[in-house]
């Protein structure tokens, strides 16, 4: 029964998909210590978010988001090369990765 | 035109060398310090020669305070008292300039010596000038500010600063009786001017059925206590002994020809105002008469030589209350202006004195100046004869005329006691001459004297010796061919409308009585002490009981140390109950909730990257949550 309705909405099935790889990323950028996993989940959320975009054209039949989905994934490399710049340039200055010990915020007592 | 000069010159000389204080020389300093009240002088004597006593001037500075009715300005006028009142003090306060300027010359502070004086001379111009009571009120504490901060000015002694500490919250009392007194007119007259004050009650008194609005004798009385506190009467007056902690040059300035009448002067310029209330004039001449006896008393006893001469001028200043009781204003400023002369000199010779010895103030330790300070014993002498009122000297002519103004307005009992008073100072004066001058030499005299203290010793002394002939008794013009005019009593006739007449044989006699008795006085007392009396007198136990109460001055001191004690231990019990625990808890309570509002609101702010991505993320949840809802 349940997995009759499931495949009811087999339409769907990319969304959920989608939406399970969405979670997936933002647990990782939440929980991990790791600045690179971080990116990385980073990378994921967005490919989630991509991949529910294109589900949605197919479902309403938009046939020009391919157009966007490129642009998004230029972006998003564009985006990625800053960021591990970044990591590089914060590995240097703090010789780790860690980002709960990236603070130059001094604490108090 | 000059009003402005009399008021600009000092405060442009003030703040002037105010502002030049770091870079300014000592030389440059002192002689525009010094030239301010000169020119000021020389352009009132200027103004007096040309009929300046008989107009009034008045200058307006722009307008102060404007509230619905009330309008007050920066207005001064120039009339005869008042001019008298600047002539004292520019000319008194010139010499004791010059004075000083040498007297101060080794002393490091000596430019912000002259910055004080200067912004007292300015002050005390102000109050002699003002036309309304909120501006005399301003002078009036310009010049407690000013004796305050000279009192204190060796400020690292602490004795010297509590004396001028003393001296401002006494004055302080007074003030606020004074400001109560103000309000009190405004609030019936609706103006703060003198001279509508005393109009009002120059047009009633001329009217047969006028009485005095009967709530305004508050009024005149809290004048009064202000104008004992400035003045120094009972029971405000052991201030002014303790004021002698200040540069002697000061004590003659401030506290003996000037500041000190200020409170005499508010009283004559609101005569008219007090002639509307006999009892409350009855009033101010007994305490004058109080305080005259009680410090002439103290005096005769007082080892300190200023201290001497601190209590002989609170008992002439009461002098001064008398008359001003009996309604002989004319006579009261009479005394205030050779007072101001003679005390001036008194305390310019103490001044050189005590210097020469090094700084010795005991007058049982001095001894032989006669032959060794002879300029200054000849100029002293001439101040201590018109102290005791000898003729010719200028304090007989004064005195005699407040005595005869005691006798014939028939106040026999106060005239008693003047005449009481005026042997004790006979008695204490001769003391001191013979202590100081006469007696075997004790301390050696450091120094000779300074020629440069001659010029104002020398003015004043002449001064001291002639000034008495503004006012020639009334006997006298009748013997004296061409008839000779009372001068003062014809300037100040706007302000002292009343004349005492009497018999002439009646004067005579009591200026006979009272130069003989001083004659005598001096004669036993000069006997007395040069066969020193501890062997020849005969001592009696309540003989020596009163002498040591006279020494301690009526316990007065000691009476105040405790008041002064009790305040002393109320505030440290306000201190130690109120401040360390109620309000230390009070503030340790606050603190720590502060401390634990610090800590909510620093989690948000805690540099960790993921709380932050947490609390967008949140947020655009919140968002987009809102937006569905909608």
């Amino acid at each position: 029964m349940l997995l009759d309705s499931f495949f009811s909405l087999s339409g769907f099935f990319p969304v959920f998909l989608a939406s399970g790889l969405f979670f997936i990323g933002m647990t990782g950028v939440l929980l991990r210590k790791n600045l690179l996993v971080i990116l990385m989940s980073l990378e994921l959320m967005l490919s989630a978010v991509n991949l529910n975009f294109l589900a949605f054209a197919k479902i309403y039949g938009h046939e020009e988001a391919p157009i966007y989905i490129f642009f998004i994934i230029c972006i998003a490399a564009a985006e990625a090369g800053v960021g591990l710049a970044l990591a590089v340039r914060i590995y240097k200055k703090f010789k780790t990765l860690d980002v709960s010990s990236l603070s130059l915020l001094k604490d108090d007592q | 035109m000059i009003l402005a000069t009399l008021l600009f010159s000092p405060f442009l000389a003030f703040l002037f060398n105010a502002l030049t204080f770091r870079s300014s020389s000592k030389k440059r300093a002192g002689l525009i310090a010094l030239l301010a009240p000169a020119l000021c002088f020389f352009c009132c004597l200027f103004y007096g020669i040309n009929d300046g006593f008989k107009q009034q001037s008045s200058l307006t500075l722009g307008e102060w305070i404007h509230i619905g009715d009330l309008s007050l300005s920066f207005s001064f006028s120039l009339d005869a008292l008042s001019l008298l009142m600047c002539l004292l003090i520019t000319g008194v306060g010139s010499l004791i300039h010059i004075y000083s300027y040498f007297y101060m010359s080794k002393d490091p502070g000596f430019i912000r010596y002259f910055i004080y004086l200067n912004l007292f001379v300015f002050m005390m111009l102000v109050l002699v000038l003002a036309d309304n009571l909120p501006l005399l009120f301003v002078g009036w504490e310009g010049v407690g500010l000013c004796s305050y901060l000279l009192i204190g000015f060796w400020f690292k002694k602490e004795e010297k600063t509590e004396a001028g500490l003393m001296a401002f919250i006494v004055n302080r009392i007074g003030d606020a009786f004074l400001l109560l007194g103000i309000f009190l007119l405004f609030s019936h007259f609706k103006s703060f001017q003198f001279a509508d004050i005393n109009l009002f009650f120059k047009e009633g008194l001329l009217k047969e059925d006028f009485t005095a609005p009967q709530n305004l004798w508050l009024a005149g009385l809290f004048l009064f206590l202000g104008a004992v506190g400035k003045s120094a009467q009972i029971p405000l007056y052991f201030w002014l002994p303790k004021a002698m902690a200040g540069p002697t040059p000061v004590s003659a300035l401030i506290h003996a020809a000037t500041m000190v009448t200020a409170g005499v002067y508010l009283l004559i310029r609101l005569s008219h105002f007090y002639m509307a209330f006999p009892w409350l004039l009855e009033a101010i001449a007994w305490t004058g008469a109080f305080t005259a006896l009680g410090s002439a008393l103290i005096a005769c006893k007082s080892k300190d030589l200023k201290g001497v001469l601190a209590y002989s001028t609170i008992s002439q200043l009461a002098y001064l209350f008398m008359a001003v009781g009996v309604q002989a204003f004319s006579a009261s400023l009479f005394h205030l202006l050779t007072h101001g002369f003679f005390k001036a000199l008194l305390f310019l010779c103490a001044a050189s004195i005590i210097k020469a010895l090094g700084g010795e103030q005991n007058i049982k330790k001095m001894g032989g100046l006669a032959r060794q300070m002879p300029f200054t014993f000849r100029c002293y002498m001439a101040g201590a004869l018109a102290l005791v009122a000898l003729p010719p000297f200028s304090g007989f002519f004064s005195k005699d005329e407040i005595l005869w103004s005691l006798f014939s307005s028939s106040h026999y009992s106060l005239f008693t006691l003047a005449l009481l008073t005026g042997f004790l100072t006979t008695f204490y004066m001769t003391r001191l001459t013979f202590y100081v001058f006469f007696d075997t030499a004790k301390t050696k005299v450091l120094s000779k004297e300074r020629k440069a203290f001659h010029f104002p010793l020398f003015t004043l002394a002449g001064l001291s010796v002639f000034s008495g002939f503004m006012g020639i008794p009334h006997l006298f013009s009748e013997i004296l061919p061409f008839h000779p005019p009372h001068l003062l009593h014809e300037i100040l006739k706007e302000f002292s409308p009343r004349y005492f007449k009497g018999a002439l044989w009646q004067e005579a006699l009591i200026m006979l009585f009272s130069t003989g008795v001083s004659l005598l006085v001096i004669t036993l007392t000069f006997l007395y002490y040069r066969r020193s009396y501890k062997t020849s007198f005969p001592s009696h136990p309540l003989f020596t009981r009163g002498e040591k109460i006279l020494e301690q001055g009526f316990y007065v001191p000691q009476f105040v140390g405790f008041i002064q004690a009790l305040f002393v231990k109320f505030s440290q019990f306000i201190f130690s109950k109120g401040e360390l625990v109620f309000f230390k808890s009070l503030f340790f309570s606050l603190i720590s909730s502060l401390l634990s509002l610090k800590k909510v609101l620093t989690s948000v702010q805690n540099s960790n990257l993921q709380t932050y991505a947490l609390s967008f993320l949140l947020g655009l949840t919140l968002i987009v949550f809102l937006l569905f809802i909608n």
